[in-house]
């Protein structure tokens, strides 16, 4: 099963994650990311995942595979 | 492979002339990534010119550091200690430090709150030039817009902002263009300035970003008036040169594409934040940043010394045909564009990207729908410098017209 994470040290709100994957990537009030430390990503949206990751400025976001 | 050798010259602003050489870039993608280039007077530096590769040093600041500078040329060992009091030669923890006094003032949600100013500003400055029917794009227009929002931001006079905005200017210009008397007067000019600003905000504070940072703690200690002043120094050098020159090049790139230009009118509304990203890759007014290794490493296929300077070439890696498709084409449209233009991400990623997307769009919007008949008038003039990428003058007639009422 794959997850993704966020470092929220290094989360600056910058929103892009949001801005090109919405349906996966939430921002809590302050712009800063919601992610969470361990969200199972469904095999639907993998693609959007990956590319929030990538789309993270300060390399805030991560994604990992893990059992079960 | 490519098998045509392209001489290749990163060093040498005349390489910038007109743009960015984007047939070196390609040569060095597909042949070599990581490239030894020599330089004059100096060891050298490693050329990085793949997307992911520059994307891969920019996020490793515990191997690449900006504490050495972040030009191809080297700083000197009696102005480095100086430096290094500036957010920009510090990598973390002392960089986000120092990071995180500002950087609430920049993300998303505040740089929106100024969304109608900067609106009002890009209006205002393409009035001043409508009814006369010519201009030069880069002074008259564009240029100005930076300093008028820098002044806004910082709570100062906006003929001040001009002036550090011309300051900027002649620290920035090529080593043919002024001398080092002058680019060393320029910066001390606007030290000095800071330093007023300092205390005045100190004095009588106001709610402002120069008020702000004046009042902020490191480490439970205000900035002394030296981190100060380049604290300040630094937001306003970042932030001038840069909006003014994809501006210009981009509005430079729109007219030499008629077809493009029409489609952006008709389709304002969908394409312009696309075109705005489309101009951030195309143009990407800051030619190269440099790390310095702090130890030895590998990067693509090269071992790189600790020590060894390792620039990295935005334009290059916004070229890059595994990431983008048809790179060298100008796209109004194109939707996948994770551009580097802004840097290639980690703890140095551009505090003004949303300030500067803001200005790009109000500015792009005005001189598009209320400059008709907008045609280049004449050759424009390129700055030579082999970091920062844009034309200096861009001479333009249009049809002369006063604003409609809304």
């Amino acid at each position: 099963m794959l997850y993704a994470a966020v470092d929220m040290s290094r989360c600056e709100a910058h929103g892009r994650c949001n801005a090109v994957a919405p349906e996966f990537f939430a921002l809590d009030d302050d712009g800063l990311s919601a992610l969470g430390n361990d969200k199972p990503v469904p095999p639907s949206l993998a693609d959007a995942a990956r590319a929030g990751v990538d789309s993270c400025p300060m390399g805030a976001l991560s994604l990992h595979q893990r059992e079960g | 492979m490519s098998s045509t050798v392209q001489k290749i010259d990163l060093w040498n602003p005349g390489s910038f002339d007109h743009g960015h050489p984007a047939d070196q870039y390609r040569w060095l993608r597909d042949n070599a990534p990581v490239y030894w280039h020599d330089e004059p007077g100096a060891r050298g530096f490693w050329a990085v010119t793949r997307y992911d590769l520059v994307k891969q040093a920019s996020v490793d600041h515990e191997t690449y550091s900006n504490s050495f500078g972040m030009t191809l040329w080297d700083i000197s060992d009696e102005e480095l200690p100086f430096l290094r009091q500036m957010m920009m030669f510090m990598d973390p923890p002392e960089h986000t430090a120092h990071r995180t006094l500002v950087s609430r003032e920049f993300l998303p949600r505040a740089a929106s709150a100024w969304k109608d100013v900067i609106a009002a500003q890009a209006a205002e400055i393409v009035d001043g030039v409508r009814e006369k029917g010519s201009c030069d794009l880069v002074a008259d227009v564009v240029g100005k817009l930076p300093s008028y929002v820098i002044a806004e931001l910082l709570g100062i006079p906006r003929e001040d902002g001009v002036r550090l905005y011309q300051w900027t200017e002649t620290m920035h210009a090529s080593p043919d263009a002024v001398t080092d008397e002058q680019r060393n007067a320029a910066t001390q000019a606007m030290l000095g300035y800071c330093a007023e600003v300092h205390a005045a905000k100190l004095a009588s504070p106001g709610d402002d970003l120069a008020t702000k940072l004046a009042l902020a703690e490191v480490d439970g200690q205000r900035l002394d008036p030296g981190r100060y002043g380049l604290f300040l120094l630094l937001l306003i050098n970042a932030g001038g040169d840069t909006v003014r020159n994809l501006l210009g090049g981009g509005i430079l790139t729109l007219l030499g594409r008629e077809q493009a230009l029409e489609r952006l009118r008709a389709e304002l509304g969908t394409l312009l934040p696309l075109t705005v990203e489309e101009l951030l890759r195309y143009q990407s007014p800051l030619i190269h940043m440099r790390r310095t290794a702090l130890q030895d490493t590998v990067l693509g296929d090269q071992q790189i010394a600790a020590g060894d300077k390792v620039v990295l070439f935005y334009g290059a890696a916004n070229r890059d045909e595994r990431v983008f498709a048809d790179p060298e084409e100008f796209m109004v449209d194109r939707r996948d564009n994770p551009h580097l233009a802004f840097g290639g991400h980690g703890p140095h990623y551009c505090l003004g990207s949303h300030f500067a997307r803001i200005q790009a769009t109000a500015m792009l919007r005005e001189i598009v729908t209320q400059l008709p008949g907008l045609t280049l008038a004449g050759e424009p003039a390129w700055l030579a410098s082999s970091m920062i990428s844009g034309p200096s003058r861009v001479p333009v007639t249009f049809a002369p017209s006063v604003r409609q009422a809304a």
